[in-house]
């Protein structure tokens, strides 16, 4: 079963050494995650959350450890291969939605494909596709800043999913909004889990922790628990009801 | 505290916070102006501080040309002088100047050669020209049979005299006959040109006045109110009835009427330097504008915030903009003591291109009020113009967004296209000044490649103008001249020595006009002419010149035998074409000569002119008190200097001190000009180029900081380093390629002037292009090499850990 897991830490730490103090953001994490797995990750400010979520997706290397990724030990992967499998396996929902201000939404939608180097005309059916899934179809040449921040972290989501990556991760992607706009983006990651994918979450708010099948907890860059929060994560592997 | 006081600390504090931005912006400024200063002051001295009368707006000059060939204007002959003083009616008056070189003696030495003109003596009254000392002259003054009267120059007074007044009213020898010095010029006051020493009437005995002997310059000052085109029309009219009157020498000539400004330092193709260096210098400041623009938009972008807070408490547009305004002209102020300095360095730097025999240019290049004026407002226009639309900017900030931006996503880099928009133009204005300064550089090759004709490292040139005191007739300067070669052949290391009016490399006279035996010159075409020199035996043979067919001048062609001449090779071709010209009869100067040979071409005046149809006519059948030698020699020819004076001291104690030139330097000296202007053309597009690199740099960093967080966001969704790194790689091609447009669209507007002083034949070539591509790659792989650098080397984290 563990040789199936898409993504696993094996004693992952990460030091950031800065002039004086050596700050352990991680230390020997390890951690498995399933396909089709809703992993969320709580932990009070400052205990390594983002840390490790950047970790998974490739943005930053560990100091030591390794990590698989679909069975690939990429900790040794350059930077380049690393950039590969960002566009290709991983989509990334960040907490300030990071949108480009000068492209338009569907431009910014299609930028990991452009990055992988799809055809014009497949492009333009998986945003218009993926614009759809997220309710922004109508908004597809506005700029980002011409948004509310609700559907800026839509069309995030949707910038996210376009590439159809194997791991979605999101740092706190409710963070800057309402409680009415973050219940529609936890909302949508639900029913993008639904359909079959993987997601891995940072949130502090309890209620959408519940969402996840499975809560870990950081403290001080340490795993402390690792409670199964619903079924068992072989049992949702492929099973979308 | 005063507000305003206290606006001066603020613009002062607030620079010191940005002290590498103050520095590039006060560099740019000292450089640009600096050097843009430097050539206002050639250019000023050359068109402007060489027309030195009050009156320039209503100053002519009246060239003759002829109608079928377009060459450059000519001189008037002194019959057509008065006929045209007479008749013209759009003038206050008419006054005919020539050259002279006077013969000036005052004491036991030899004299003085001094350069100088022979003036109508009504000129002083009309130009209002009025002496230091003493007075001008005067219309008697040119009465025949007047007291003969001379006016100095200051120069002249000062190096001869003294500054010794006494000399106002004292008789001196000049051309050998007693004259009284009336006047004294001013320091700064010349009558033409600075390098005239001596002004003297000019009389013209009405009977007798030549119609073909091309030598007098004409200048005119217009009516008030008159135009020059009611001008040019009223000349023509003159022309077409002077044209039936003498169909022989007036027929087939026309007049042109124009400003002495645009004409006097050297004509058409001068001007045209001087105008293409202005604008080269107005190119420079819009670059320098374009920069000190480009860094105040920058830092005004990223002082939104700051804008936005002083608004916020209470700050007024109109406070604001001046706030922005007021530290321009912080910068303005500090840049200004540089940019003089700057100024005084390339001037000086130009001041050693010139000749030493051209050393009144320092003269005409003066660092005075009007060229310090022009800096003052380069400086203060420069810095002005760009402030505006920044403090126009800032002064009307959205509040709302700006302070809301501080939330920070999306945020719009303010108005990068105006940025860019400045790059193109700073390119283009540069790449255009690059080429055309290539094309200088190789119109120039062209001309030093040009053949001189003959050999011109071995050949010495010495003149003498004989005093008609002591050489009054044509006996005594066939002695002077048969003795002097004699005398000049003993020199050691003389091959050759031959005599010649006009020597080569030097003022080749006027052109006159001749009849062809058996051919009718029609009324509505012009009458061939060419220039005709006098030479003696041995010219060919003393600058070893080829001989094409028929024979040289022979001693036994004297006064008394059938009068010859000898043609060069563009007049046979342009006036007998297939028919050959040897044996065939042709009148100039009022006698009938028959070709008795054809020499090779050789360039008259500089290499840069084209060759002109030459007559040579023995010395013997038409002797002339203006005498060059040339002297062949195996050897260095300066080596044979002091030989030469010391011979004709031996001749003529009494001659004044002669120069002795090297024909090669002769001919480098009629290229000065040219070789400055390309210099300072050189510089310019250098500075320009320098410039322009900074200005696309500032922009494409500033914008590939501005992009920071684009360019990680682009990592963290999987673009690779290169791919980053070609976002900013493609502006910059963006940018020169939009440049190169720019430069062409220049370059068209600025060919006209261009093809004016471009060696005939210079154009572009498969090597300009490539090295200007070369340059142009280069420039903005410097200026986008660091920045891509910087993108490539985007993080990705930094989409996580933003603002
Ligand atoms: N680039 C860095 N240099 C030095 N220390 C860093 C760096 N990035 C993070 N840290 C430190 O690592 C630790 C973990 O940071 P991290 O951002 O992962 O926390 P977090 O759990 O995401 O906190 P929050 O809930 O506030 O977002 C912190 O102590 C932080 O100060
Ligand atoms: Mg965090």
């Amino acid at each position: 079963m563990s040789d199936q897991a898409l993504v696993r830490l094996e004693k992952v730490s990460k030091v950031f050494e800065t002039e004086l103090v050596q700050t352990y953001a991680l230390s020997e994490v390890d951690l498995a995650i399933y396909k089709g797995e809703f992993v969320s990750i709580a932990g009070p400010s400052g205990c390594g959350k983002t840390t490790l979520l950047s970790i998974l997706g490739l943005l930053d290397s560990p100091s030591s450890g390794r990590y698989l990724l679909e069975g690939n030990s990429v900790h040794e992967f350059g930077s380049t291969a690393r950039a590969r499998l960002r566009r290709s396996t991983i989509g990334f929902i960040f907490q300030s939605f990071n949108l480009i201000g000068e492209l338009s939404v569907s431009e910014n939608v299609e930028l990991p494909l452009t990055y992988q180097g799809m055809g014009a005309s497949e492009r333009k059916k998986r945003v218009g596709a993926a614009l759809e899934r997220v309710g922004m179809s109508h908004r597809a040449s506005h700029r980002p800043s011409q948004l509310s921040g609700g559907q800026q972290q839509r069309v995030a989501v949707a910038r996210a999913v376009v590439g159809d990556p194997a791991l979605l991760l999101a740092d706190e992607p409710t963070g800057n909004l309402d409680s009415e706009n973050g219940a529609q983006v936890m909302e949508l990651l639900g029913e993008l889990h639904q359909s079959g994918a993987t997601l891995c979450m940072v949130t502090h708010d309890p209620r959408y922790a519940r969402l996840a099948q499975r809560s870990v907890d950081l403290l001080d860059g340490q795993l402390a628990s690792s409670a199964e929060v619903a079924a068992v994560p072989s049992a949702a592997s492929g099973a979308a009801p | 505290m005063s507000p305003f006081v206290l606006s001066i600390r603020w613009a002062l504090r607030s620079w010191t916070r940005a002290p590498f931005l103050a520095a590039t912006a006060i560099l740019t400024l000292a450089l640009g102006v600096g050097v843009s200063t430097a050539v206002y002051s050639v250019v000023s001295g050359a068109l402007l501080n060489v027309v030195p009368w009050s009156d320039p707006d209503r100053l002519v000059v009246l060239e003759a040309r002829r109608l079928e060939e377009s060459t450059q204007g000519q001189g008037a002959a002194p019959g057509m002088f008065l006929d045209w003083r007479e008749q013209a009616r759009a003038f206050e008056g008419l006054a005919a100047l020539q050259y002279w070189r006077f013969n000036l003696t005052d004491g036991d030495d030899g004299g003085v050669a001094v350069e100088g003109r022979l003036v109508s003596a009504d000129s002083f009254d009309l130009f209002e020209i009025k002496p230091a000392m003493g007075r001008g002259l005067v219309p008697a003054d040119g009465e025949p049979g007047a007291p003969r009267v001379a006016v100095l120059s200051h120069g002249l007074w000062r190096r001869r005299y003294g500054e010794d007044s006494s000399v106002v009213g004292r008789q001196i020898q000049i051309d050998g006959e007693p004259t009284t010095i009336v006047g004294i010029l001013g320091e700064e006051q010349f009558f033409l040109a600075p390098p005239d020493q001596l002004v003297m009437p000019l009389r013209i005995d009405p009977a007798a006045a030549s119609r073909t002997d091309r030598s007098l310059f004409v200048m005119g000052l217009l009516r008030t109110g008159a135009t020059l085109d009611q001008a040019q029309r009223d000349m023509e009219l003159v022309i077409e009835r002077l044209a039936t009157e003498y169909p022989a020498s007036d027929a087939g000539w026309s007049v042109r009427v124009r400003w002495l400004s645009d004409v006097f330092a050297g004509g058409d193709r001068a001007t045209a330097s001087m105008l293409l260096l202005l604008a080269a210098v107005i190119f420079v400041l819009l670059i320098v504008c374009a920069n000190v623009a480009n860094l105040l938009l920058a830092r005004s972008a990223a002082r939104i915030k700051e804008m936005a807070t002083r608004a916020a408490v209470g700050g007024s547009r109109g406070q604001l903009a001046r706030q922005l305004l007021l530290e321009n002209a912080l910068l303005a102020l500090l840049a200004f003591p540089l940019a003089l300095l700057v100024a005084r360095g390339v001037r000086d730097f130009f001041l050693t291109q010139v000749p030493p025999y051209m050393g009144w240019m320092a003269m005409v290049m003066r660092f005075d009020l009007p060229v310090i004026g022009f800096a003052i407002v380069a400086t203060l226009a420069t810095v002005l113009l760009v402030g505006v639309v920044p403090a126009w900017q800032a002064s009307r900030v959205d509040l709302q967004s700006a302070l809301k931006e501080g939330g920070g996503r999306g945020a719009s880099a303010g108005r990068p296209w105006v940025r860019q928009l400045l790059a193109v133009a700073q390119l283009g204005l540069a790449i255009s000044l690059l080429s055309t300064s290539l094309l200088m550089v190789e119109s120039m090759r062209r001309v030093q490649t040009r053949d001189p004709g003959f050999d011109v490292e071995r050949v010495l040139v010495t003149e003498v103008q004989l005093p008609k005191a002591r050489y009054p007739s044509e006996e005594h300067w066939r002695e002077f001249e048969r003795r002097a070669i004699a005398e000049l052949s003993r020199v050691q290391g003389a091959d050759a020595v031959a005599s010649v009016d006009f020597p080569p490399y030097g003022f080749p006279g006027p052109l006159a006009a001749f009849e062809i035996e058996g051919e009718v010159t029609l009324p509505d075409k012009s009458a061939p002419s060419a220039l005709v020199h006098t030479v003696s035996t041995q010219y060919l043979d003393a600058l070893g010149l080829d001989l094409r067919r028929g024979r040289g001048i022979a001693d036994s062609d004297e006064g008394s035998s059938v009068p010859i001449a000898i043609v060069n090779r563009t007049l046979a071709e342009r006036y007998f074409g297939q028919e050959g010209s040897l044996g065939r009869r042709i009148r100039v100067a009022g006698s009938w000569r028959e070709i008795v040979g054809v020499v090779e071409d050789y360039p008259n005046r500089s290499l840069r002119d084209p060759i002109e149809p030459l007559l040579l006519i023995p010395f013997s059948q038409r002797p002339h008190p203006s005498l060059g030698f040339v002297l062949r020699t195996s050897r260095d020819p300066l080596a044979l200097a002091s030989g030469v004076r010391a011979a004709m001291r031996q001749l003529d104690p009494q001659l004044p001190t002669l120069d002795v030139f090297e024909m090669e330097q002769r001919m480098e000296n009629q290229l000065w000009g040219p070789r400055l202007v390309q210099s300072v053309m050189w510089i310019l597009s250098q500075v320009a180029l320098l410039l322009a690199a900074m200005g696309v740099y500032a922009v494409i960093s500033y914008g590939t900081s501005q992009r920071a967080q684009e360019f990680a966001i682009r990592a963290a969704l999987g673009a690779e380093p290169g791919q980053v790194a070609l976002l900013v790689l493609r502006q910059a091609a963006l940018l020169s390629a939009f440049g190169v447009l720019v430069a062409l669209g220049l370059s068209i507007a600025l060919s006209p002037l261009l093809a004016r002083m471009l060696y005939a034949g210079t154009g572009w070539s498969v090597l300009q292009f490539g090295g200007i591509a070369a340059v142009l790659a280069f420039v903005a792989l410097v200026a986008a090499g660091e920045p891509a650098w910087r993108a490539m080397r985007s993080d990705p984290m930094g989409a996580l850990r933003a603002e």
